[in-house]
């Protein structure tokens, strides 16, 4: 083999080489997702024996919550159905601490702040004998959470502290 | 170097690499069996009723033949379905014998502690007798399911109408007696 052919042998293999790896580089990579997959948050309320609740299931649904993007709505309605005005409390249990600080929640006057802030009473309020009240409610990821949402998903389970107001 | 010794030791060196990866390969032969995701998690048992702490019935200065009825809505949000068992776990007093208590299961429309307006009983009362026989204990105690089910299950709610009354012919000895205060207690436990 003369020297000129083996010069380019060489160089052949070189090149076949760097393709190989190349190819198989590319090949391994991980596909980029996430960036576009919403956050997911369900609130669902459990009835106290001294109010009825509605809707019997999720109040706030949200599927698909982005940093920045528009909340989800809902409204959490209550019926005193006890024969005195009652206070009451509310707190919510998320079923994982993933969107404790991302999740923006607000649930009428009663609260507003961080998902991990619901998870102590909020401050009470009163329902008067056979009195309906209606909670609205909002959630969101603010544009601060960035994608450290993205794919996360949360079910909230509300409940309601009741006591009787005497006198 | 001639190009015979190189081609030598370069077999030398590839003989070398595969033996040793062949060793690596052959010490590294292993075998699971994984069980993954293993867990706990206990359910729950959750009756409540809508008194907001006030009391079924509450007679002063009652005569023969007085008679207080009041509705109360007992709901059921645990996770287990459960059996439900009423009696007290208070004694009764001597006037006990000459109270009749009488327990109707039933639904309301519109539920409000302790008003009984569209009440609709369902079947026949569940006690109706004198409170001095009803139960004291939960393994003795009234039997009630919602409806024609056999368990308590989530978002279940039955509404009692319950009717005390001091008998009409009670007799001379009843006066200025008592039962004492006592609970109506309802009692969840699971199947």
């Amino acid at each position: 083999m003369s020297a000129s052919s083996d010069t380019w042998a060489r160089r052949a293999g070189l090149a076949i080489g760097l393709l190989l790896a190349l190819g198989a580089v590319l090949s391994w990579r991980v596909a980029a997702e996430g960036a576009t997959v919403g956050a997911q948050a369900r609130f669902l309320a459990v009835p106290p024996g001294e109010l009825t609740v509605a809707p019997a299931a999720a109040f706030v649904s949200a599927r698909r919550l982005r940093a920045g993007g528009a909340p989800a709505h809902g409204e959490l309605r209550l019926r005193n159905i006890t024969g005195t005005s009652v206070s009451v409390r509310l707190r919510g249990l998320p079923s994982g601490r993933d969107l404790d600080r991302l999740l923006r929640v607000e649930i009428g006057t009663v609260y507003h702040g961080r998902l991990g802030g619901l998870r102590s009473w909020t401050r009470s309020f009163v329902v008067g004998r056979g009195e309906r009240r209606a909670l609205p409610a909002r959630v969101w990821l603010p544009a601060s959470a960035d994608g450290a949402a993205a794919g996360a998903a949360v079910d909230v389970t509300v409940e309601l502290r009741v006591e009787p107001r005497r006198g | 170097m001639d190009r015979t010794r190189k081609v030598a030791r370069t077999l030398v060196v590839l003989a070398a690499v595969g033996g040793l990866a062949t060793l690596g390969a052959f010490s590294a032969f292993t075998s699971q069996a994984n069980n993954p995701n293993n867990r706990v998690s206990s359910g729950t048992v959750t009756l409540a009723d809508n008194d907001g702490g006030t009391a079924l019935y509450d007679f002063t200065n009652a005569k023969p033949g007085d008679s207080q009825v009041s509705c109360i809505r007992v709901n059921y949000t645990g996770s287990l379905n459960a059996n439900v068992r009423l009696y007290t776990p208070d004694t009764i007093g001597a006037l006990g014998p000459q109270v009749n208590l009488k327990i109707e299961p039933g639904s309301q429309a519109s539920p409000s502690f302790p008003s009984c307006t569209d009440f609709t009983a369902d079947g026949a009362a569940i006690f109706d007798a004198a409170l001095s026989t009803f139960p004291a204990t939960y393994a003795g105690g009234v039997v009630d399911f919602p409806g024609a089910t056999s368990a308590w299950q989530n978002g279940n709610a039955v509404v009692y109408r319950v009717t005390a009354t001091l008998s009409a012919s009670a007799p001379d000895s009843a006066q200025g007696a008592t039962t004492g205060l006592h609970t109506i207690r309802w009692e969840a436990q699971n199947q």
